[in-house]
């Protein structure tokens, strides 16, 4: 036995029992200092984990070209070298036997291989074939440069707008609550909030599960004694429910009358904050025909008349939370030596009325004053790694470009063809389909009002196993031939196995990235192993068939000058990027990034120089360069103390107000049922949504031996009573059917969660039971974003 | 030559000293522990010397429990052949 071999062994003994270690929560990974001491030959560097928007840093160890160890980072501030059960198995999530290696073409039904040159060849026919008939369909796990590249092809070359990723379904309702309240998206507070914080309310939100490294981070308050309370509101009961002092189960929808109840004990009983709201808020209500993002003044008169019939209990009626903890929340809110920090996430955002609620969660937290302190803000989380960074702050959304800007202003569009040299015009002023309108016009029949849509590039996401309502948004599609599917993945999944050309991708740290979390963190990392076959990078894919359309002369893959779209030089010569043998020549990556780090800077998104964020474990922007030439991150937005950006003495300022005052706006949204509630056909609620063992729909971590055999297949959670009214037992197969489909899956009673009698739940990892057959495509008005938590079902016991 | 190791669960006020203890040990590499437990690998030269060493840890006063994770014996020192 070499020594080597050994060290070895004992590295992946130890890892081992770290993974076991981590089964019960958040975990240490292994110290690579200590790695290294065993003398183990593993080259260690940082990266971000590939899962989740809480952004944890990971030390990645390498031998041989390949992944064998990852750690927690010890110099990361997110997550201080703690991981979850993801993030510790995140390397091996690269070695599935099945990862595509090589493109595919479907001939004859059957996928075949063909060459990449090929590949290229026919992606750049279905452009050719109607520009404006193309879409993109991206993601929040696109790494920056990756969306960048992405946008810039589609809006600045094509001339399209119809790109949009699948953060749609997932943050789009923050982005409008956010716009809505301050004028600007991303939260004002980070993570230090939930250090400083003595009350933390979860709202529809499970961290234990879904954020463990950060449930973790504030529950070892707990456990070092300090007093921290946890309200959680949710529908049903969940493992962060069982950390609670306050679990307060609400009805599906009810969320909004619960903070109106909230605000109208703050003004009932004269707690709210008068200084603060005098100086920095204004009112404000949708027009009554027409509501816009933006909205209509309201004088506070209105306001407070608008919130009466919010009694507690009124509110309890209609929620089920009793008058008594309505009026426990409103004395929290009313006492402003409390720093209190509000979490959401998903429960908020796919909503019908999600940005609605967005918008209440800020007016509680504004017109208590509990706003711009540490530890006292309304701190919305993300769900993909890179929600913040590529959707949101590149703008990959159909309306939406580059830092903060929007196609339908002809200056932002001006300052955008500026930056990518093409000529005035090139962009399209009207914003493009977003994702349901995307999929459902591409799900309609060529020739059939709406079916212009005739082909759809997918990159790092998997719609055939999570758009809503998927007999309706996807399935018609395929039986159209002249309809044509992209899909550019690292596994087969419920998307290749429809799609008419599958491109194999590089993913994690077989490529160099940057993403940004959910505390406007933007971290980097670098490629560390080679991909497998022919899998090449996401990037490439895009810049490799623009360059195919400037060959064959296609207009808008030309720059002003005539140059490339994607022109890169070094030392004065250009670089064939578009080749992958000359790909990985320059960073490209770096390139991307510092070209669209001009855009950052247009609406105080500042970033910083690529080179900072590669010795940094991640920057908070405004990232703004000192006298001294250093670049200072911000934690908290608005706030004198913090933010370069608040005028000296302002103390809190809210530079990007829509009513360009420098107020933030407290919004009336009334309660309104939700469209679709149970009744005597369908009369269950189905709520659906992650498990902590997989990552979205299972594609990566259902690849991890270890996180599949904890976590195999899914399940229905059953309250017990229905489960006696039904005469099933646990793993007893039911049929959970909706108006629109139906899966038949085990059933699951007082399981991980507790669903209230009349509801149940289903997580959407599993491949094999896709719940979106049964799901509703319905959305909210504003953000677009669809409901996956609440839709009728009826459950009946499948046959033998 | 084992190699074992496994996750040990420490009286939760006790875990900074028992795991400052054990790291002076040089057959064992024991991993940052989080709330109570840690995870550890031993490496020892023969069987005797791997099963003492865990009977010893298994009656230490501030280990409550231990979860075997990986027990490597393929490479049996040569004066364990039979």
């Amino acid at each position: 036995m070499t020594t080597d071999r050994r060290a070895f062994l004992k590295l992946a003994a130890l890892s081992a029992a770290t993974a076991a270690a981590s089964t019960a929560g958040a975990s240490s990974g292994i110290d690579p200092e200590l790695a290294k001491r065993m003398g183990s030959g593993v080259r260690w560097d940082k990266a971000p984990c590939r899962f989740c928007g809480t952004g944890c840093h990971v030390q990645v160890g390498v031998q041989n070209n390949k992944v064998v160890a990852v750690a927690g980072d010890q110099e990361a501030p997110v997550n201080r070298g703690l991981l979850c059960m993801k993030g510790y198995h995140v390397g091996l999530a690269l070695y599935g036997k099945d990862r595509l290696r090589t493109p595919m073409l479907r001939k004859d039904g059957e996928l075949v291989p063909i060459s990449w040159d090929e590949a290229i060849r026919v992606v750049a026919d279905r452009v050719e074939l109607d520009p404006k008939g193309f879409a993109f369909y991206g993601s929040g796990q696109w790494t920056i440069p990756e969306g960048y590249a992405a946008q810039k092809f589609m809006k600045g070359g094509i001339a399209s707008n119809h790109i949009d990723p699948n953060a749609r379904l997932c943050m789009a309702s923050a982005v409008t609550g956010f716009i809505a309240t301050y004028g600007v998206d991303e939260p004002n507070g980070c993570y230090q909030d939930l250090d400083e914080c003595d009350v933390i309310i979860t709202w529809g939100n499970n961290p234990a599960e879904m954020h463990p490294v950060l449930f973790s981070r504030f529950m070892d308050r707990r456990s070092r004694g300090e007093e921290i309370t946890l309200i959680d509101l949710s529908t049903r009961r969940t493992r962060t429910s069982a950390h609670a002092d306050h679990y307060l189960r609400f009805n599906p929808q009810s969320d909004l009358a619960i903070a109106n109840g909230i605000l109208h004990l703050l003004v009932r009983n004269g707690t709210w904050d008068k200084e603060f709201v005098d100086k920095h808020c204004s009112f404000r209500v949708h027009e009554s025909d027409k509501p816009t993002l933006t909205g209509e003044a309201m004088s506070f008169e209105d306001w407070k008349k608008a919130l009466e019939p919010y009694t507690p209990e009124y509110v309890a009626e209609l929620s089920g939370v009793s008058a008594k903890d309505i009026h426990m929340l409103a004395d929290l809110f009313g006492d402003r030596d409390k720093r209190i920090t509000s979490l959401w996430c998903m429960g908020v955002n796919q909503h019908t009325r999600g940005t609605a609620m967005n918008c209440l969660i800020h007016a509680v937290h504004l017109f208590s004053g509990h706003f711009g302190r540490p530890g006292d803000n309304p701190t919305s989380l993300t769900g993909q790694p890179s929600a913040c960074g590529t959707a949101r702050e590149v703008g990959t959304l159909a309306h939406a470009l580059p830092g903060g800007r929007v196609v339908a202003n002809a200056e932002h569009r001006q300052q955008s063809e500026d930056f990518w040299n093409v000529p005035s015009g090139r962009i399209d002023p009207k914003p493009g389909k977003h994702t349901v309108a995307m999929w459902k016009s591409w799900s309609t029949p060529k020739g059939e009002e709406g079916g212009d849509i005739h082909t759809i590039w997918v990159q790092v996401t998997n719609p055939g196993q999570t758009m809503p309502n998927r007999n309706l948004l996807i399935e018609p599609g395929v039986k159209d031939p002249d309809k044509f599917l992209i899909c550019s993945d690292v596994y087969p999944t419920a998307t290749t196995e429809i799609a008419d050309l599958v491109l194999p991708s590089a993913m994690w740290v077989e490529k160099n990235g940057v993403v940004g979390n959910s505390e406007r963190r933007t971290q980097q990392w670098f490629k560390m192993v080679d991909p497998p076959g022919q899998a090449r990078d996401d990037a490439w894919q895009v810049i490799a068939v623009a360059r195919e359309l400037f060959d064959r002369g296609f207009e808008g893959m030309k720059d002003k000058d005539g140059k490339f779209l994607f022109h890169m030089e070094q030392e004065g010569r250009e670089v064939p990027v578009w080749q992958w043998s000359r790909y990985y020549e320059i960073n490209v990556d770096e390139r991307l990034f510092e070209e669209y780090r001009q855009f950052s800077r247009l609406k105080h998104k500042d970033l910083a120089p690529y080179a900072e964020y590669v010795k940094a474990r991640g920057l908070r922007w405004p990232v703004v360069e000192q006298p001294d030439g250093t670049w200072r991150e911000t934690r908290f937005r608005f706030a004198e103390f913090d933010d370069p950006y608040v005028k000296p003495g302002a103390k809190h300022e809210f530079y990007h107000s829509t009513t360009h005052d420098g107020r933030a706006q407290v919004w009336f949204h009334p309660y309104t049922p939700p469209p679709e509630v149970p009744d005597e056909e369908y009369p269950m609620w189905l709520c659906t949504g992650r498990v902590i063992e997989h990552w979205h729909s299972g594609t990566m971590t259902g690849r991890v031996p270890q996180l599949r055999g904890s976590m195999p297949s899914a399940y229905v959670e059953v309250n017990r009573q229905d489960a006696q009214a039904l005469a099933v037992q646990n793993g007893d197969l039911v049929i959970v059917e909706s108006r629109r489909g139906s899966v038949t899956v085990p059933v699951w009673i007082d399981g991980r969660g507790s669903p209230p009698p009349g509801t149940v739940f289903v997580p959407f990892f599993d491949e094999r039971t896709k719940i979106n057959f049964v799901t509703l495509h319905e959305h909210d008005p504003f953000s677009k974003q669809p409901d996956f938590k609440k839709c009728a079902v009826r459950l009946r016991k499948a046959e033998a | 030559m084992p190699i074992v190791s496994a996750v040990i669960y420490a009286r939760p006020e006790h875990v900074g000293p028992l795991v400052a203890e054990l790291t002076t040990d040089p057959r064992l590499t024991v991993a940052a522990p989080h709330a109570d437990r840690f995870a550890m690998v031993a490496d020892t030269t023969t069987r005797a010397e791997d099963k003492a060493l865990w009977r010893g840890l298994e009656q230490h006063r501030d280990i409550l429990r231990i979860e075997l994770v990986v027990a490597q014996f393929d490479d049996i020192h040569p004066q364990e052949v039979p």
